[in-house]
């Protein structure tokens, strides 16, 4: 698209406010191109080809090298590089030489998977040496039982995911025992992935799978693509277990790029805070989707993400715009057909907006698309770079090397168009959708000849709520004709910061953004309970004995002991035979904190729910699958999110559509929805304690500030329910809710300060606002997620004032124990946020609203209650903190000390 | 008993069980397991009456089915000397351990044997001893043992010993599931063919009524190794004993109606 014009044409609404504080320009980069010595075999020449390719880039010749000598590599070339050339070219080079070999390729979803395998049959397509030796198949939940069979017996090429490899091939081995023997190569695609508790549980996964192909003999080399992360190093090393080597000299020619900084304005009139990002990423969208650009939006939560693509298309319904079919939303919980149906139209270009969370960050092949909007910082500068890629992939020559490249084009004839839709080059100049905006008459304008209205679609309810929304981006005078900015092979990627801390900072400090080196990312291979977890399932593989250590470190026995003291395990002559119940792999999951899933299910309206199952009938059935007709589920939630999305008469968004939740069977882990026509979602009310179980180390600081570090227990539970109305966001009731309180086991920072002046009352104010600060700030200084840490202010556990940060995992993660190594760097950190917030007495962007609560930070979805932050009481604890030399970290003195890892 | 009390072993469940079950320590180079041998009177009580059909010179009857589930000509031809039945017990399904294998062949008379694992670590040996068994015999005959058994066998005995993986299935020559012929050959007039219907019906024998339900055996066997019961054990073994008997015995009667 035409990026500055369009840039232009946004700073000349007569609405417009400054919104735009950043335009950063990336380059185009030409390409470099590398020769592969020895060169590849004949027939993969002639199968690249046959897809255009004639030389590679620099990057795929030395990964292919490197590989080809044995050593694990990891390559983090941008976006559209050519990154599965790199693997491809190696495991083919090898299965053709080699008749016994076997390759196994992990994806972290199994969307990347399918597009692998499609990918693959098309490259071995071109190739003389065809599919037939190969034999390419995926292997996931998804496998028809027909198809397992064959795969597991002759498939050479095996597409698969961690969770797969731990709860179906693992365990059952022997079965695998000719694949296991065989395996040369394993990949592991979008690896940086793998951090935070899934990155902890697939280095356990990747240990047993080491452990069991050392067992038949083999020794598989890893190769592994990232994205731009600092430490992909030390990441996979964390990952396999093994040194690797880095490829991140990227040959890939790009187009030109801009990423622009975009900061709602204030929203006025003694109102301190800024308005809302949303109503900018949508009318953002909108603008976009109008001059014919495809426009992705990413979304921080799932209901960010509904509310975006519901108001987008609200808004083109009024206008009578074919555009109003042709936006989505997509997040995780939808069910697999739907998205991959929505990942095609994207790709054929059908699609010219999708509102979408995180859950399409990894590497599905959507093409490339013109503006990337980024909701909100998403907490990570590699996550927002991740974003960014989806924006104006591969450009300039289609010359070679790019893999993807030559492959897209068929990608897109496969998906059959729907007649009438438009082709990829923008919205159609039909109609009369750009006329006069006469409020109203759009919803009555009769939608588009095909298409029908679903059941239970909202209505616009043509009231004035909508105009007044948008209310200055959308002036006639200055719009531009529709469509005037497509063409050429620029993109754009705008981020839309949020009230948060973090955010405000960017927009003050763009070069902090575009100077840093990516985050670290981590993956744990120590953490105890996760350790433990999978230290079960080795020893169901193969019982444990000394070579044990090779692989889960010399001091596994100490985790093996509690297992056998449960009776999980068994000694007999130095080894350890696991004997607990069958099947232990089903009960770990990789992903969520708590290892179930809530389906939901849809009821016809006034339907009845049906009566909930005793515990254990429940469990059984749910284990064979036969309680709920798949017709009738809607989509799935993790068991930690099901209390705050589908408590009892929550609103439940889906595809824009909204759902009251009828009943919520906590046993049978299922929730009944029915279709509503509702004017308002709902948020939950979360009431949250953390109780301080044991202290392990502690900092200390003149005057008597103390700083520790332990375990914690933290308890919360949904209690109650806010009605918001859309659009003007009033709250207009609320209601009460009785679930079971939910509980996790973590490690928690904890920071006392001493000798504040004033009353408990006093103190509380700061303490609100320096917890506010620390959530945000602790990522920077962690190299964690924001979601992967909480906080609260707490007064119970020490007959003092508290701020209390924890790690949002069972076990912990770690990421406390490194905010208390580095407290000065968090505390001067927050102390900055604070004094560079232009705001009088606190806003958001600083210690937090007083209408807003702290502890809320890492859910923007949810509210706690607790004292109000005050800006100024804040700075002078933030400098009294920082006062006194904090002692280095040490054992805290009176508790019994337990093992570290 | 002093043949019993293993090296090494904590004794006292090991003790109780060589009380109630008196059976033989088996060393073997994968380690050592417990050996039962059947009872004769309960061979003679179950298989005295056959005829000498497991005689050598059982004579050459066209075979029934060109390579179907009838066609038994390499198992007339083999009989006695080249001949495995196998029955296993086990804690579940594919990936759970086995932990009785029961085997009878046939010599001067009908012999059988069960190689029972006291604990986890003893599978490796129980499994040693069938091949052992298969080796010098070469064809197998079960019941249900091609979904089953062989699949256990295989993969259980790959589980421990990963690296003979792609060898142990040339020591069968060849394998006869009972269960298909029976279908054939009765399926018709049966209820169904499960091996109790087919004791009762085909051989006309009764089993006593506190034979230990099939779904009932794993965890009875979880309770001998985590806590020493050995009371379900016994009629697991009797179980394992039963079954093989009727399995000889239908293959008795199965190449009677074949000849």
């Amino acid at each position: 698209m035409d990026v500055q014009r369009f840039l232009d044409h946004l700073q000349h609404l007569p609405g417009y406010r400054g919104q735009l504080v950043h335009v950063e320009e990336l380059p185009p980069r030409e390409a470099e191109p590398g020769e592969l010595r020895p060169p590849l075999p004949e027939p993969l020449r002639r199968m690249l080809a046959a897809r255009g390719i004639r030389q590679l880039y620099v990057h795929q010749q030395q990964a292919v090298e490197l590989l080809r000598r044995g050593r694990h590599v990891v390559i983090t070339t941008g976006t559209a590089s050519g990154k599965s050339l790199c693997y491809h070219l190696p495991v083919l080079e090898q299965l053709l030489q080699d008749g016994q070999a076997t390759a196994l390729y992990l994806f972290p979803t199994k969307a990347l998977a399918q597009d692998q395998l499609k990918g693959l049959h098309r490259l071995l397509e071109g190739a003389a040496v065809g599919a037939a030796s190969v034999q390419p198949g995926v292997y996931d939940g998804d496998t028809p039982r027909g198809q397992r069979r064959s795969i597991r017996q002759q498939s050479r090429l095996v597409l698969s995911n961690p969770d797969m490899l731990h709860a179906a091939l693992l365990p059952y081995h022997p079965g695998w025992a000719r694949f296991f023997a065989g395996l040369r190569f394993v990949v592991l695609d979008e690896a940086h992935s793998y951090r935070g508790i899934f990155g902890a549980h697939v280095a356990q996964v990747l240990r047993r799978l080491r452990r069991v192909c050392a067992r038949y003999g083999s020794r598989p080399v890893f190769v592994a693509t990232s994205a731009t992360i600092a430490n992909p190093q030390q990441l996979l090393e964390q990952l396999v277990g093994e040194p690797f080597e880095v490829v991140s000299r990227d040959g890939s020619p790009r187009g030109r790029k801009f990423f622009a900084f975009w900061n709602p304005p204030p929203a006025g009139r003694g109102r301190p805070w800024r308005r809302s990002a949303v109503d900018e990423a949508v009318a953002l969208m909108i603008q976009g989707m109008e001059q014919g650009a495809q426009v992705l939006t990413f979304a921080r939560t799932r209901q960010q993400a509904e509310l975006v693509f519901r108001y987008v298309q609200e808004y083109f319904r009024r206008q009578g715009s074919p555009l109003a079919q042709q936006v989505q939303a997509y997040r995780g919980g939808y069910l697999p057909h739907q998205r991959r149906q929505i990942e095609a139209d994207l790709f054929s270009g059908r699609l010219r907006g999708l509102a979408a969370t995180n859950a399409l960050e990894l590497g599905i092949d959507v093409g490339g698309l013109d503006m990337v909007i980024i909701l909100g910082y998403p907490g990570t500068i590699a996550s927002c770079w991740q974003q960014a890629g989806r924006a104006g992939r591969a450009a300039g020559p289609p010359a070679t090397g790019s893999f993807r490249s030559g492959v897209k084009p068929a990608a897109g004839a496969e998906a059959p168009r729907r007649p009438g839709s438009q082709p990829a080059v923008g919205p159609p100049a039909a109609g009369s959708f750009r006329s006069e905006v006469k409020p109203g008459v759009g919803a009555e304008a009769p939608s588009r000849p095909g298409s029908q209205p679903a059941a239970g679609a909202p209505r616009v309810s043509g009231g004035s709520a909508e105009t007044d929304r948008y209310p200055y981006l959308f002036r006639q005078e200055a719009l531009l004709p529709p469509e005037a900015c497509t063409g050429g092979n620029e993109s754009l990627v705008v981020l839309v910061a949020g009230n948060d801390p973090v955010d405000q900072f960017l927009m003050r400090h763009p070069e902090y953004f575009f100077g840093r080196s990516p985050e670290h990312a981590v993956a744990d291979p120590h953490n105890p309970y996760i350790l433990r977890k999978h230290l079960a399932l080795a020893a169901q593989e193969a019982p444990l004995d000394e070579e044990a250590a090779l692989f889960f470190g010399s001091h596994w026995q100490q985790h093996a002991a509690p297992l056998e003291r449960q009776g999980l395990l068994l000694r007999r002559r130095g080894r350890f035979y696991y004997q607990g119940p069958a099947g232990p792999a089903q009960g770990v999951s990789l992903r969520h904190l708590s290892d179930e899933t809530f389906t939901i299910v849809l009821l016809s309206p006034g339907g009845e729910v049906p009566p909930s199952a005793p515990a254990e009938a429940a469990a059984w059935e749910g284990l064979l699958g036969q309680q709920v007709p798949q017709e009738q589920v809607l989509a799935t939630v993790d068991g930690f999110s099901a209390p705050e999305l589908v408590y009892p008469e929550a609103i439940y968004l889906h595809q824009g559509r909204t759902y009251l939740v009828r009943h919520l069977d906590w046993q049978g882990k299922l929730a009944y929805v029915e279709p509503v026509q509702s004017d308002y979602y709902t948020q939950a009310i979360v009431e949250k304690a953390v109780l301080v179980q044991e202290s392990q180390l502690e900092r200390l600081a003149a005057p008597g500030h103390r700083a520790g570090w332990g375990t914690v227990q933290v308890r919360w539970k949904t209690t109650a329910f806010k009605k918001i109305k859309f659009h003007t966001r009033e709250n207009i009731g609320w209601g009460s809710v009785s679930l079971p309180q939910q509980q996790l086991q973590t490690k928690a920072l904890w920071l006392l300060p001493q000798g504040c002046a004033g009353s408990g009352g006093e103190l509380a104010e700061a303490l609100a606002g320096l917890c506010h600060l620390a959530t945000k700030a602790a990522p920077l200084v962690t190299m964690s997620d924001t979601t992967d840490l909480g906080g609260t202010v707490d007064f119970q556990n020490f007959g003092r004032g508290a701020v209390i940060l924890y790690d949002r995992y069972p076990g912990g993660l770690g990421y406390c124990e490194r905010a208390l190594a580095a407290l000065e760097q968090l505390l001067r950190l927050c102390l900055q946020l604070l004094q560079e917030c232009p705001c009088q007495s606190g806003c958001p962007g600083c210690v937090g609203l007083p209408s807003w609560r702290p502890g809320q930070a890492s859910d923007p979805d949810l509210t706690t209650s607790g004292p109000l932050p005050d800006k100024e009481k804040t700075r002078r604890l933030l400098k009294r903190l920082l006062a006194g030399g904090w002692s280095p970290p040490q054992a805290a003195a009176p508790q019994g000390l337990t093992a570290q890892a | 008993m002093p043949h019993v009390g293993p090296a090494g072993a904590s004794g006292s469940p090991y003790d109780q069980l060589a009380r109630v079950l008196p059976g033989r320590l088996r060393r073997t180079p994968w380690g050592c397991c417990y050996e039962l041998a059947f009872c004769p009177r309960l061979i003679r009580q179950r298989l005295g009456q056959l005829p000498e059909l497991f005689s050598p010179a059982a004579e050459q009857a066209e075979s029934a089915g060109q390579g179907g589930p009838l066609d038994l000509e390499l198992l007339r031809q083999r009989l006695p000397g080249g001949v495995l039945f196998v029955d296993l017990e086990t804690c579940g399904f594919l990936g759970s351990p086995v932990f009785l294998v029961g085997v009878v062949y046939l010599g001067r008379e009908v012999v059988g044997r069960q190689y029972l694992a006291r604990d986890w670590s003893e599978e490796p040996a129980i499994l040693y001893q069938f091949w052992k068994h298969l080796r010098r015999r070469g064809v197998l005959v079960s019941f249900n043992g091609k979904s089953f058994d062989w699949p256990m066998l295989l993969q259980r005995t790959i589980y421990h010993q990963p690296q003979r993986h792609a060898t142990l299935q040339r020591h069968l020559q060849e394998h006869y599931d009972l269960l298909y012929v029976a279908r054939r050959l009765w399926g018709r007039h049966l209820p169904n063919c499960r091996l109790k219907t087919l004791e009762r019906y085909i051989c006309g024998y009764q089993r006593a009524a506190d034979d230990i339900p099939g779904w009932a055996i794993p965890d009875a066997y979880r309770r001998f190794v985590t806590q020493g019961e050995t009371e379900d054990l016994e009629r697991i073994v009797y179980h394992n004993q039963m079954d093989l008997l009727t399995l000889v015995e239908l293959c008795c009667r199965a190449l009677e109606r074949l000849s």
